[in-house]
């Protein structure tokens, strides 16, 4: 049985218009999950053709890898650093844009727009930027006097070179979505602070912090998503490189996959982030969906 | 068509919306349900469109058990208290929409929908879109789409609700009128007692999920079941005194509450009533409508309720006596004001003291407990403590009076 | 203009806001734009210049802008090439998963049923899905049934990325539309599709409208999945454009043209949708 408008439904009619969606999505989800993990459990090497059953051995030499571990800390590490950039910057520009004036909506357009861009586009046009000799960021330095940087060819600058762009890229979202949560904030509560006598520090990380927290961590929660997710940008801007210095997790995974062609160890990384992913998500969902109803 | 509803019964998780609800509907009728919100008119009249599936009971139309058969199949017409016009169409293709969807030939949905419009005023509005109308012309669609369908059953939740005061007013005779042209059993929600007066052949009254009273609006006005259909109609509401009533001398007496030498009043109840008075006196609740009674200057010593005048609400052409509660004085039930209504020729007196004197098919008695009413306006209703079968068919009457 | 906000109150000045802070509050605006306007203009400025000029250290700001590089990108066959593959694969990938996701949408948000929220929650889940996790196994399946390069190959691959999306954005849409609509063309007549068909599907036209347009974003942008399963039939804009960098000498010239022109439609895009962005970003969580 069940409820829709018009009172007490059989059971089928929802299914009808769930069936093809539904069908759809099985297959294609469903089925890369089950062979991703059977594939793990062989030694696979694409163009050689053999295929070897090996059990649990490649996520045993997965967690002895020294690369792949060294990925995953990087990751976190990238993870860390951008999603507090991005969200200091977003809510810096929250707070700076929280009213209304003339032109607000061109700026949003403009703001938006890094979203929306293909990464592919961002990454190059970055990777343009840190040209060392042609591109601007370098020339602006001159300008102020200040030596070049070598920045996507120095090990120890790639990695934040990339998340330079990255939060070009993405700030804009986390702007957007915590100036969304400030403007739902009544404005009689901060007049209320305002004339209780506090200051515009205390008003911020006492009254619109708190109120913001559900927002703000679903903010970072999605930004944390998306950094273990990471792959376009990399590839763009550094192929991974200099060495292997800007390996995230998921660009280790597609060298595996793609440039050794090592099917089973490239699924049982994917199965991995997967799993990584999937408890991030359950922590996401937790808080999208705490008290809503469906 | 004749609808008959037997003990239905709706709750939403813990809460009972309606209980056990029995009424039957004649064909070509207007029905009025009527009641404040929450009282389950609302879910009734989904339950009879078949909106909201019952728990329990059953529904019938024409002798036919319908619950199973859904909305689409009903032949019924709904009016909905925010109209739920179609936005993407036309106030035309809002009226033709079932008659398209039943195939009739184009040239018949043509002539019935500008009939239809013509006979609510509406021919100029049919090619625009809802939202380029005003509400008052939005609820006229929304009516046309219902009339043009020429269904077995109007339904209509609260139509008249969104609707200025003025408008208001106006539709409701129109409405009125119109029903009479057609003769379509309608059943009509509303929490406006007022316009339930104007409107209903009969009225049934609802509070918290079960039916009170089902009478005409004559009917309830002069002799309502309990305290509650007693006090939601009417307006203002009527006065209560509550007070004891005793065998006395020249028949039953009435003594007020609250006075200290004890406000005796002669009532001239029927003589079959005397002796069901018991020898210590009974607690009743005396009723009067603010409209009733005789007007006299100064107080006087028995057979009168003496008040005391606070301030005066002009209406127009009546005016709105209302009486402070006074020491010495008696007291209304729930200790809100006691009020009177008189014709703005009426003489106040300086001292602001009043008599106010009932004559006996005037007064309303109600069982203290209970809320069951005794004694209405001449006519024995029940006896004292025992229940009397009456028109309605719920049960487990409020004494809860309705704060008008 | 008086400016009753926040901000404003902790100026401590609503009427008369101070001089300084007005003019630091416009100087911050000023470096925000320029932050992010500041690579666009200098890409706009670079598709202009000849590939002497780029290759200068120091770029100049007046120069005799030259076209050369729009006309090279536009008379590339390949280049064209690969964005009609990226229309025609974003087209289908949008009509299909906006037919699919508005009747599942329908399905969940008007009928309760068990299993409901379950459903719910794990479509919204797969939204978070790594895309890597796709491409291995459908790399491996997709080899053996000579799905690979194809269209059809890769707008199935596409669709699990597109369709939990839509389909929640879709779902909280249509749960905006009042259920007395759907009421009252059921007591007009209307069975369920016809319902869904007729009223509800044409009232939630512009939402359906955004769900579609996100969703060609998202295919044209995509990369992981057209890099690995496409190769040269099938390959999209975005996997061509990262080619520019594998040749030896990197065109930044012609590249920077291809940016603009794709720049220029999203802006007007955004410009039209820009309403409904934080909703479908946050998948409706803030409202």
């Amino acid at each position: 049985m069940a409820r829709g408008p018009g009172g007490n439904w059989d059971r089928f009619v929802p299914f009808q218009f769930l069936a093809p969606g539904l069908l759809v999505l099985i297959a294609i989800v469903v089925y890369p999950t089950i062979a991703i993990i059977q594939n793990s459990l062989y030694d696979w090497n694409l163009l050689v053709g053999n295929r070897r059953f090996v059990g649990v051995q490649n996520y045993a030499s997965l967690l002895a890898d020294q690369i792949f571990l060294k990925s995953l800390v990087r990751t976190s590490i990238y993870t860390a650093g951008v999603v507090s950039a991005e969200l200091v910057l977003g809510f810096a520009l929250a707070l700076l844009f929280n009213r209304s004036f003339p032109g607000l909506n061109v700026l949003r357009t403009l703001l938006i727009a890094p979203m929306l861009v293909a990464p592919v586009m961002v990454g190059l046009t970055w990777r343009f930027m840190y040209e060392p000799s042609i591109g601007v960021l370098n020339y602006l330095l001159s300008v102020i006097h200040l030596p070049g940087l070598r920045w996507i060819s120095d090990t120890a600058t790639a990695l934040p070179s990339v998340g330079l762009a990255d939060v070009w890229q993405w700030t804009p979202f986390v702007f957007l979505i915590l100036l969304a949560g400030l403007q739902s904030i009544p404005e009689s509560i901060v007049e209320a602070a305002v004339m209780d006598g506090a200051g515009a520090r205390r008003i911020i990380f006492e009254m619109q912090v708190p109120l913001l927290s559900r927002v703000i961590l679903i903010v970072v929660l999605l930004r944390v998503i998306d950094s273990v997710k990471l792959f376009d940008l990399i590839y763009v801007v550094t192929r991974g490189g200099p060495g292997n210095s800007t390996y995230l997790a998921s660009f280790y995974n597609y060298v595996v996959g793609f440039t050794q062609f090592q099917m089973g160890r490239a699924s049982a990384t994917a199965f991995l982030i997967m799993l990584m992913i999937s408890v991030l998500t359950m922590l996401l969902l937790r808080v999208i969906l705490r008290g809503e109803r469906l | 068509m004749e609808v008959v509803l037997r003990k239905l019964s709706k709750r939403y998780g813990q809460h009972p919306a309606v209980t056990d609800l029995s009424l039957t509907i004649h064909d070509g009728e207007f029905l009025v349900l009527l009641g404040p919100s929450g009282c389950g008119k609302t879910t009734t009249l989904r339950m009879i469109a078949g909106l909201t599936p019952p728990d329990a009971g059953d529904l019938l139309f024409d002798g036919q058990r319908v619950n199973d058969v859904h909305p689409s199949q009903r032949d019924i017409a709904m009016v909905f208290q925010d109209y739920a016009l179609y936005p993407h169409k036309t106030a035309f293709e809002n009226l033709a929409f079932n008659l398209r969807l039943r195939r009739l030939p184009r040239d018949v949905i043509q002539r019935k929908v500008e009939a239809t419009a013509d006979l609510l005023h509406i021919l100029p509005l049919l090619p625009r879109k809802p939202r380029e109308l005003s509400g008052g012309e939005r609820q006229r669609v929304a009516l046309g789409r219902a009339i043009v369908r020429d269904p077995k059953l109007f339904l209509m939740d609260e139509p008249l609700s969104n609707l200025d005061a003025k408008l208001r007013e106006r539709m409701r005779i129109e409405l009125k009128a119109l029903q009479r042209r057609l003769r379509v059993t309608t059943v009509y929600v509303t929490h406006d007692q007022s316009e339930a007066m104007l409107l209903a052949d009969r009225v049934a009254v609802m509070d918290r999920g079960y039916l009170q009273q089902l009478a005409t609006p004559h009917e309830i006005y002069r002799y309502p079941r309990n305290l509650f259909a007693a006090t939601f109609i009417g307006s203002p509401r009527m006065n209560l005194v509550r007070g004891v009533l005793q065998r006395g001398g020249a028949g039953v007496r009435f003594l007020a509450e609250g006075l200290p030498s004890g406000m005796l009043w002669e009532l001239h109840l029927p003589a079959a009533l005397e002796p069901l008075v018991p020898e210590a006196g009974i607690p009743v609740l005396i009723g009067f409508r603010p409209e009733s009674g005789r007007l006299a200057p100064g107080w006087r010593d028995h057979d009168a309720l003496n008040l005391t005048l606070d301030f005066v609400e002009p209406l127009g052409p009546d005016n709105l006596l209302v009486m402070q509660p006074s020491p010495g004085g008696v007291d209304s039930y729930d200790h809100s004001p006691l009020i009177l209504r008189v014709s703005e020729q009426q003489r106040l007196p300086a001292d602001q003291r009043l008599s106010v004197n009932l004559a006996p098919d005037e007064v309303y008695l109600f069982d203290q407990h209970s809320g069951e009413a005794i004694f209405c306006r001449g006519r024995l209703l029940r006896t004292f403590g025992g229940l009397n079968a009456d028109n309605a068919s719920g049960h487990e009457l409020d004494n809860r009076v309705h704060d008008g | 203009m008086t400016i009753r906000t926040p901000t404003a109150a902790l100026t401590g000045d609503e009427r008369r806001p101070g001089r300084a802070h007005e003019i630091l509050w416009l100087v911050l605006v000023g470096l925000v734009v320029l932050i992010w306007l500041g690579p666009v203009l200098w890409i706009s400025n670079i598709s202009l210049k000849t590939r002497a000029e780029i290759a200068v250290p120091v770029p100049s700001f007046i120069f005799r802008p030259t076209l050369e590089n729009y006309a090279a990108i536009l008379e590339n066959p390949n280049l064209v090439r690969y964005a009609a593959n990226s229309l025609i694969i974003a087209s289908v990938t949008t009509v299909i998963t906006i037919v699919l996701a508005s009747l599942a949408a329908y399905g969940l948000a008007r009928f309760t049923f068990r299993g409901r929220e379950g459903l719910l929650t794990w479509i919204l889940s797969l939204r978070m899905m790594p895309v890597i996790a796709v491409v291995v196994p459908f790399y491996i399946m997709y080899q053996r049934l000579g799905l690979l390069d194809t269209y059809a190959g890769i707008i199935l691959a596409y669709l699990p990325v597109t369709l939990p999306f839509a389909i929640w954005l879709l779902y909280s849409f249509i749960r905006d539309v009042p259920v007395v609509l759907d009421e009252a063309a059921m007591l007009d007549g209307c069975g369920p599709w016809r319902t869904f068909l007729e009223i509800v599907l044409p009232v939630s036209l512009p939402s359906v409208a955004v769900t579609a347009i996100f969703t060609f974003i998202v295919c044209w942008n995509e990369f992981l999945l057209a890099l690995i399963l496409t190769a040269n039939r099938a390959k999209t804009f975005a996997v061509g454009m990262s080619e520019f960098v594998l040749s030896y000498e990197v065109l930044w010239g012609q590249i920077s043209a291809a940016a603009m022109m794709m720049l220029l439609p999203l802006l007007v895009i955004v410009y039209l949708v820009q309403r409904h962005i934080v909703k479908g970003m946050t998948l409706g969580a803030v409202r």
